[in-house]
């Protein structure tokens, strides 16, 4: 306890700086204003400010990236309770209820719960995590190469199997990742490897390029192309908000704020979302979308009207918000404890810290204590942050979902084209950029998930190193994985998990043949 | 064929191609090994998405690929690159810019140039002056 006072208080030192503390509000702003823009999400707002920390220290880089993913989850709940369209996809599960309510007149109040629901429920997350990484990181410096690589496959295979489009492609995806991670430097010779001869791929395909790629340009490309098919249901849209009527909303303040007899009643729902958000959130790859709707479920079963769910329900918007935020401190502890990314926003932090020189990992709490603190201090920070910028950018919120989105997706292409050249000043990686845009592309037509190809990109090298390093240890005794008992458990339970998951696959299909 | 098909029979075909391409392009057995194991998985998991049954759905979340406006992006992102690798940052953002929102629909000339004269500024003003990074 001690310990950790006096690496709270070195981590204060650290953060108590103005560059950080402008990082991590600048973050947080940013993150409001891109996840309030549908078609912008928290991923590609992070995608796109990656390359910038560069520029910064490594709290402040960190803290603002930290600060852009909090401000962004809840920015993505904005449009969806103004006009039923999430920012961000976890915030489907609050438009639920958000939008009714909007057009019932009470927007501001939907806002509210939502604002008070996020901040509190990650606050809480954080504390999970403070808490937690330091026991998992003790556990984590105990296990060898061997246990290491069996916890690597079983998250690359969670994260895999948990695909939207089906387990199979998920694993798919996730080998396409892996083999991609082996183009460049053997990780235990340094040797060229399939580098087919040029110098730029001798090093490796650096993520930025990769990121902006997949997730910026082919997304803003696709989206372009869809908006075009969509407009028609755009003016649709738009009818659907004209039926509310102005004057509703402006007949009664009181139909915005937010009484504390109705905040009392969100309680519980922000307590159930937090809990099951933080368990959901510390296993990696299943995401922020299903503790936002195990939340919401959770709380319509326990209460005692579930009838005004859907309908405009306090609790409803409280519930979903506080699953999905919860889910953002304990995603952290895979990452700060082993390097294992539990999500593609924490993927893509590994990716900040790593341009940084720090790789977080079992030694990362032991080697630089005071700095990890003081990025836990900045969460809290940048809840309150959130909390603040988050009551003020409710007020202006309507004019910034308006922007016209063509202004807004030219202006994240040059962007993109940018972050892609001022990490290392180097314009051929745009060349990167182009073809995994191309791949992108082609992965979302073909309903190939890009997530595990990813995490699976980052964590291949180190994936390969530990496999190796166990094998060159044993001498190529691969039975090595089945005789300790960490990895065998890991690697019987990630078999376990592709085969339930399959066959249950194949179950309900079956039974939906019949 | 199916979308899945297709994706899984690329997938396979990828693995293929890697399989006998990686020991031409390594030092060492060792070093090859890894992508090798790799590329065999990716060969059967390729093989298993094209054996997937898919229903044939038709989503409003989907778009053609031979589709003129993304390829008219597609060509205008890669003329932007050989433009910056040739003149610079500048001269081809003044180029991106008012193209991809002509492309987009928008007729209206005075904004566009509006538009484009702020973003270009304003990149300077991050870019060069705060990060002190010049672009080329």
């Amino acid at each position: 306890m001690t310990e950790l006072l006096s690496n709270v208080m070195l981590g204060m030192d650290l953060l108590l700086q103005w560059e950080v503390l402008f990082a991590a509000a600048g973050g947080v702003v940013a993150g409001l204003m891109m996840g309030a823009v549908p078609g912008l999400s928290d991923i590609i707002a992070i995608c796109l400010m990656v390359p910038f920390t560069f520029y910064l220290n490594p709290i402040a880089g960190i803290a603002m990236l930290m600060g852009l993913s909090k401000g962004a989850n809840f920015g993505g709940a904005i449009p969806a309770i103004l006009f039923n369209i999430p920012g961000t996809p976890q915030a489907v599960i609050t438009a639920f209820d958000g939008y009714p309510l909007t057009k019932q007149g009470k927007a501001g109040k939907a806002l509210k719960v939502a604002l008070f629901a996020s901040c509190i429920a990650d606050g809480i997350s954080d504390l999970i995590l403070i808490f937690l990484a330091a026991p998992v990181a003790m556990a984590a410096i105990m296990i060898g190469p061997a246990e290491h690589a069996s916890v690597v496959i079983f998250a690359l295979v969670l994260i895999s199997i948990t695909s939207e489009t089906g387990p199979v492609i998920g694993l798919a995806s996730m080998l396409f990742g892996l083999l991609l991670s082996s183009v460049g430097a053997d990780p235990l010779s340094g040797a060229p490897r399939l580098a087919f001869g040029s110098d730029e791929l001798s090093s490796g395909i650096n993520i930025v390029p990769m990121a902006l790629g997949f997730f910026v340009v082919s997304e803003i490309i696709w989206q372009i192309c869809l908006d075009k098919k969509k407009e028609a249901e755009r003016v649709k849209l738009q009818l659907l908000e004209d039926q509310i009527d102005p004057s509703i909303e402006q007949k009664s303040k009181k139909n915005h704020s937010l009484s504390f007899s109705e905040f009392k009643r969100c309680i519980p729902a922000i307590g159930r979302g937090t809990l099951i958000g933080s368990s959901i959130g510390a296993l990696p790859g299943i995401g922020t979308t299903v503790g936002a709707y195990l939340s919401y479920v959770a709380t319509k079963k326990a209460s005692k009207h579930p009838e005004d769910f859907g309908k405009g329900s306090i609790e409803g918007i409280a519930a979903a918000e506080a699953g999905n935020n919860a889910c953002n401190g304990p995603n952290l502890i895979p990452l700060i404890t082993l390097g294992i990314p539990g999500n593609l926003a924490a993927a893509l932090i590994l990716g900040a810290f790593t341009m940084q020189g720090l790789t977080p990992g079992p030694m990362f709490m032991e080697q630089q204590a005071p700095l990890l603190y003081a990025l836990f201090i900045v969460l809290f920070f940048s809840n309150f942050f959130t909390l603040f910028f988050g009551i003020l950018y409710t007020k202006l919120i309507r004019k910034m979902v308006s922007l016209p989105k063509n202004y807004i997706y030219s202006a994240v292409l040059v962007f993109a084209l940018i972050g892609t050249y001022i990490v290392h000043n180097n314009t051929f990686e745009l060349y990167f950029t182009l073809i995994f845009s191309v791949i992108g592309l082609l992965c979302r037509k073909g309903k190939i998930p890009m997530i595990p190809l990813l995490i699976a990109y980052i964590l291949g090298s180190s994936l390969e190193l530990k496999i190796r390093q166990t094998l060159d240890l044993h001498a190529y005794d691969f039975s090595v994985f089945l005789t300790k008992p960490i990895s065998c458990v890991f690697l019987s339970f990630s078999v376990v998990v592709i085969v339930y998951t399959i066959y249950k696959k194949l179950k309900s299909k079956a039974t939906a043949t019949e | 064929m199916t979308r899945l098909q297709i994706s899984g029979g690329a997938i396979a075909l990828l693995g293929v191609l890697i399989f006998f391409i990686t020991p031409y392009q390594v030092n060492s057995i060792q070093s090859g090994a890894f992508p090798r194991i790799v590329s065999l998985c990716l060969i059967v998991f390729g093989v298993l998405v094209a054996l997937t049954t898919e229903k044939s759905e038709k989503t409003n979340d989907d778009i053609k690929l031979f589709n003129p406006l993304l390829l008219c992006y597609l060509v205008l992102v890669f003329g932007t690159t050989l433009m910056i690798r040739k003149y610079g940052f500048y001269p081809a953002i003044i180029i991106l810019l008012p193209s991809c929102l002509v492309l987009f629909g928008e007729r209206n000339y005075k904004t566009i140039t509006l538009f484009t004269i702020i973003t270009t500024g304003m990149i300077y003003l991050i870019i060069d002056v705060l990060l002190g990074s010049g672009l080329p």
